[in-house]
């Protein structure tokens, strides 16, 4: 199953979509604990690109792209920012940064997938979740 | 979100029901703003009816925290489901946060 939208997204609306996104997948039999990181990182990678990517412009769109397949969920998520340097960020665990209220976005994604790649000067990101049915390399 | 809050003693314990994420964060600042505003220096949060958070609801917690340190309050969070917890061990917060395992726990000592 292929999924792909373009949409002028709000942050209000992220979640929104990410739970409808949800709904979608779970009738498929993707265990919870893989839905609930699988949203997480879904809602977490839009808010980048709305927030950081397309500034909050209501005319600018993120392009969305979930390909299901029985072994894993790959997730493509592409802005219409300038990108940012993806192989810098700060560590969140860090003593210095652990109160920091933000900076935990990429974090959780890198942590909570099983494959993070960035594209485009990071304007877009690609995350993979494989399923436990599937053997993948679970993180968890 | 539903936020109750229940005074015992000295200690308000806030029970959150529903999701702490971008959209719910404000709901929760303000109502921690009053906390702040009436004074109370110590906070438990029962977490057992919240199914998920984001990273806007751990900063949201981490400024509710910060805030407490100022006064010297304290604050601790209990009945944390599974995945929810993973969320705080996976970015180190479970280092930074009193988690208990229930309200006992929680109120012990406080």
């Amino acid at each position: 199953m292929i999924l792909e939208y373009n949409l002028k997204l709000s942050l209000k609306e992220v979640s929104t979509f990410a739970k409808n996104l949800i709904k979608k997948l779970k009738p498929i039999g993707i265990d919870d604990d893989s839905l609930f990181d699988i949203r997480l990182c879904m809602e977490e990678a839009l808010i980048n690109a709305v927030k950081y990517g397309n500034k909050m412009d209501p005319s600018k769109v993120v392009s969305i792209k979930v390909a299901v397949a029985p072994d894993k969920v790959e997730m493509e998520i592409k802005d219409e920012g300038q990108g940012f340097d993806y192989s810098n960020l700060p560590l969140p665990t860090d003593d210095q940064n652990i109160e920091k209220l933000s900076g935990r976005g990429v974090f959780l994604i890198k942590n909570l997938m099983n494959s993070v790649e960035f594209f485009d000067r990071g304007s877009k990101i690609k995350m993979v979740k494989y399923l436990s049915t599937g053997g993948g390399n679970e993180n968890n | 979100m539903k936020i109750t809050e229940t005074r015992k003693d000295d200690v308000i314990i806030c029970k959150i029901e529903g999701e702490i994420n971008i959209n719910t964060s404000p709901d929760l600042r303000k109502a921690f703003d009053k906390f702040i505003g009436e004074n109370i220096k110590k906070i438990a949060i029962d977490f057992s009816v919240v199914p998920y958070i984001d990273s806007s609801g751990l900063a949201t917690l981490i400024e509710l925290l910060q805030r407490l340190k100022k006064i010297d309050g304290k604050l601790r969070i209990y009945n944390m489901s599974e995945k929810v917890k993973n969320v705080f061990e996976v970015t180190k917060l479970h280092k930074l946060f009193e988690i208990c395992n229930d309200e006992q726990q929680a109120l012990e000592n406080f």
